[in-house]
């Protein structure tokens, strides 16, 4: 098994994996996205609300805030001995107090670990008209995204590597498959047809149905994956792919142990 | 109030609505601006292009 890192630019990684399988490829997504445990807002404690919209309303909008979460130090909730969730060592809270009139933005919320704050200041929360007062505290905790898609980290997509095969035989260079190809990946080159970006290919088959001489096949890979992961910005992307790993790890260390017992 | 986030991939879309009707209301092409701000795939497009904020018309009422 190999992996090319193809980019990885702040939020954005592309990666490409060889020699594995699918159901290997997919159980990498599915952990991506439902067992790497993240930061987000869990409960809210509302002192005054004037704001013409509800507590419940404003609290989940605090929730769907993507926070970013430290490297480590925090406990889940459920492995924590304070048995409240509200102890230092697993939860975070991030204070509010803003009044009108003004829109009041993500940047207000003042946390206790400043390790742990709103990817970015400039959300939207409610807006307060003149003399409303908003005074909150909001309770962050670790979480994942099977339980709620607020801890989802990001996506994770992947696909399989495309495989264009231009029969010499049969291709007359005319050129039919170039101007066909929605992402103009093709093109010819000393009478012959050359794929620019294979990784760019959506295996539409455009090429191979504007071929007079059918002389294209596209298939893909099942053994190559391109995968793309797109951080919130609670984590860098390679953390979520190597968390994702790790919960992995667990569940097949356990389940022998598990199987031995019966 | 507009959705913090896609309601399909789960972007983070609150932190452009601002951006994206100041530069469609000064005359800009919405598509364009769109794709200036990353939003890359249709459904958050969709999410930011068709998405009505008339939270101001509510805070006439009371609670």
């Amino acid at each position: 098994m190999e992996i090319e890192i193809r980019k990885l630019d702040g939020n954005e990684m592309e990666f490409v994996l060889s020699g594995a399988n699918p159901a290997f490829a997919n159980s990498i997504r599915r952990a991506a996205l439902r067992d790497v445990p993240i930061m987000a807002i869990d409960e809210v404690e509302f002192k005054v609300n004037d704001s013409a919209m509800y507590d419940e309303i404003i609290a989940h909008r605090l929730a769907m805030i993507p926070l970013t979460t430290p490297a480590k130090g925090y406990q889940l909730p459920s492995e924590c001995g304070c048995r409240e969730g509200r102890c230092e060592k697993c939860s975070v809270d991030l204070e509010l107090k803003a009044e009108g009139p003004g829109m009041v933005y993500s940047e207000s919320l003042k946390p206790s670990d400043d390790e742990v704050r709103p990817v970015s200041g400039s959300i939207p929360i409610v807006k307060l008209e003149n003399g409303q007062r908003l005074e909150l505290v909001a309770i962050a905790r670790l979480g994942f995204g099977k339980d709620h898609a607020k801890w989802q980290p990001g996506i994770v997509a992947y696909k399989y590597m495309p495989v264009l095969e231009f029969d010499p035989k049969l291709c007359n260079a005319c050129g039919d498959c170039v101007k066909a190809c929605p992402k103009g990946i093709l093109e010819v080159v000393e009478k012959r047809v050359r794929v620019k970006d294979l990784t760019q290919c959506t295996m539409c088959k455009a090429c191979v149905e504007s071929c007079s001489s059918e002389a294209v096949r596209v298939s893909g890979d099942p053994s190559k994956f391109i995968f793309r992961v797109e951080s919130t910005g609670t984590l860098p992307p390679d953390q979520i792919i190597l968390r994702a790993i790790e919960s992995l790890r667990e569940k097949f260390e356990e389940f022998p142990k598990l199987v031995k017992k019966l | 109030m507009r959705p913090v986030r896609c309601f399909t991939c789960g972007k983070l879309l609150a932190d452009k609505y601002d951006k994206f009707e100041e530069r469609v209301k000064r005359g800009e092409d919405p598509a364009r601006v769109l794709d200036d701000l990353g939003l890359k795939r249709y459904c958050c497009r969709t999410a930011v292009l068709t998405s009505v904020d008339f939270s101001d018309e509510i805070a006439k009422f009371k609670k």
